[in-house]
C-alpha cells in the first residue's frame, strides 16, 4: 500500500489540492469601481455601480445587494424603447465565465430606495454583495456627485 | 396621442399585459417620429422643422414658484428635458451632460443665450421646493425646473411628444417611472428645431445649438 506513495501521486495530489482551493469562489470575483451616488438631503433614493470581473471559468450569479444605508435595493436594468428609458428590476445579474459585469450611469446598476441619510461627497457606505452560491462580498463604496 | 397620454396618466399597478401594450404603443410611435432614428454619422445635426403639430410656447410653475412662460425665452436658445427629481440614474448623467455642453459654449460665446428647463414627468412628488433643492445639488449650471398640475404637465409632454409611465411602487412605495430622455433643441423664435438623443455627444449637441447663432 505504500509503495503506491510515489512522487508521481503525491505531485498529481498536490495539483488536486491546489486546483479544489482554486474552486474557492471567493478568490475568483474582482470587485472595483464602487461608487454611489450622492443624494440631496431632500431626496432618499440613490444608484450604486460597480464593475465586477469573473476570473473563474463558471459563472457567478449576483442576486442581492445590502446595505445599512438603505431600506430596500432592486438590481436595474435600462431598457431603451425608442428614447424611452425604463429600469427594470430583474432577479439576478450574471456575470460570464471569464467576463465582466461593468455598471454605469445610464446602464446597469444598483438600486438603493429609501436612503437612510443624506449621503455627501466624502461619505463612504459598505455595500454586501450575495452570490448564487452563497457568497458574500462586502465592499465599501465611494459617495459621489458624478463619476471621476 | 391624448388617448395614449390620458392612458399613462393615471397611476395604477402596471402588471405584464399593460407593459407589453405600453411597449406596443411605444414601438408605433416611434414609427411615426419624424427624427433620425439611426445614430448620427456626421458629428453636427442637420436641424429639423417640426411644423406647428409639434413643440410650442406653455405656462407652468417655476422652481421658485414664479409662473413661466416659455414666450418669455424668445430670443434665446432654450434646451429642454424631461425627467423626474426620484431618478439618481438617468437624470443627473443628463445634468452633468449639459455641464460639458455649456463648457463648449463658451467657446463659441453663446453660453449667455442658452436656457435649458428641466420639466418634471412626475408633479405629484416634484414640487417647486424639490425641484430647486435638486437642481441646485446637481447641476453646476442654470437650470430651471418647472412642474404644475398633472393636465397642465400633460398639455407640455404631448406638445413635445414625451412618454411617461408609472412603474409598479415597489413594497415600500417607491415607483419609477420610465419616460422619454430626449434633449429639445427650441430656437430662438421658439421652435422645436431637434430632439437629441440621450446617448448624443455634448459635441454634438453643441453644433447644433452653434447653428442657431
Amino acid at each position: 500500500m505504500l509503495k503506491m506513495i510515489t512522487p508521481k501521486v503525491v505531485s498529481i495530489i498536490g495539483i488536486l489540492i491546489v486546483f479544489l482551493a482554486s474552486c474557492n469562489s471567493k478568490d475568483n470575483l474582482k470587485i472595483t469601481d464602487a461608487w454611489i451616488r450622492a443624494t440631496p438631503p431632500s431626496h432618499n433614493v440613490s444608484a450604486a455601480y460597480l464593475t465586477i470581473e469573473n476570473l473563474s471559468n463558471r459563472s457567478r450569479e449576483l442576486i442581492s445587494i445590502d446595505t445599512p444605508a438603505a431600506d430596500s435595493t432592486e438590481l436595474h436594468i435600462i431598457q431603451h424603447i425608442g428614447d424611452v428609458m425604463e429600469m427594470q428590476n430583474v432577479k439576478s445579474l450574471r456575470i460570464p465565465p471569464r467576463g465582466k459585469l461593468e455598471m454605469n450611469p445610464g446602464g446597469t446598476h444598483l438600486m438603493l430606495f429609501g436612503m437612510r441619510k443624506g449621503l455627501g461627497e466624502g461619505d463612504s457606505v459598505v455595500l454586501s454583495l450575495y452570490f448564487a452560491d452563497n457568497t458574500i462580498w462586502n465592499v465599501e463604496a465611494r459617495v459621489l456627485k458624478k463619476r471621476r | 396621442m391624448v388617448v395614449s397620454l390620458l392612458f399613462f396618466s393615471k397611476q395604477i399597478r402596471f402588471g405584464y399585459i399593460s407593459n407589453v401594450i405600453f411597449l406596443f404603443i411605444i414601438l408605433i410611435f416611434q414609427g411615426c417620429n419624424p427624427e433620425k432614428k439611426s445614430p448620427p454619422e456626421s458629428d453636427s445635426p442637420v436641424l429639423l422643422d417640426y411644423g406647428p403639430k409639434y413643440g410650442g410656447d406653455f405656462v407652468l410653475i417655476d422652481h421658485n414658484e414664479e409662473q413661466f412662460d416659455l414666450l418669455s425665452y424668445r430670443g434665446d436658445v432654450v434646451l429642454i428635458f424631461f425627467g423626474y427629481t426620484y431618478c439618481p440614474d438617468a437624470c443627473p448623467l443628463m445634468l452633468s451632460k449639459l455641464a460639458a455642453v455649456y463648457d463648449d459654449l463658451l467657446n463659441i460665446n453663446a453660453g449667455g443665450n442658452v436656457r435649458t428647463l428641466y420639466i418634471t414627468v412626475d408633479p405629484l412628488r416634484d414640487t417647486p421646493k424639490q425641484l430647486k433643492l435638486y437642481l441646485e445639488y446637481f447641476s453646476s449650471l442654470e437650470v430651471l425646473g418647472l412642474t404644475g398640475s398633472r393636465e397642465e404637465i400633460d398639455d407640455v409632454l404631448e406638445k413635445y411628444g414625451v412618454f411617461y409611465k408609472f412603474q409598479e411602487a415597489n413594497q415600500n412605495g417607491h415607483y419609477l417611472v420610465a419616460h422619454t430622455t430626449s434633449l429639445f433643441l427650441v430656437d430662438r423664435e421658439g421652435r422645436l428645431r431637434y430632439r437629441f438623443h440621450s446617448t448624443d455627444k455634448p459635441e454634438y449637441i453643441t453644433s447644433g445649438i452653434h447653428q442657431l447663432f
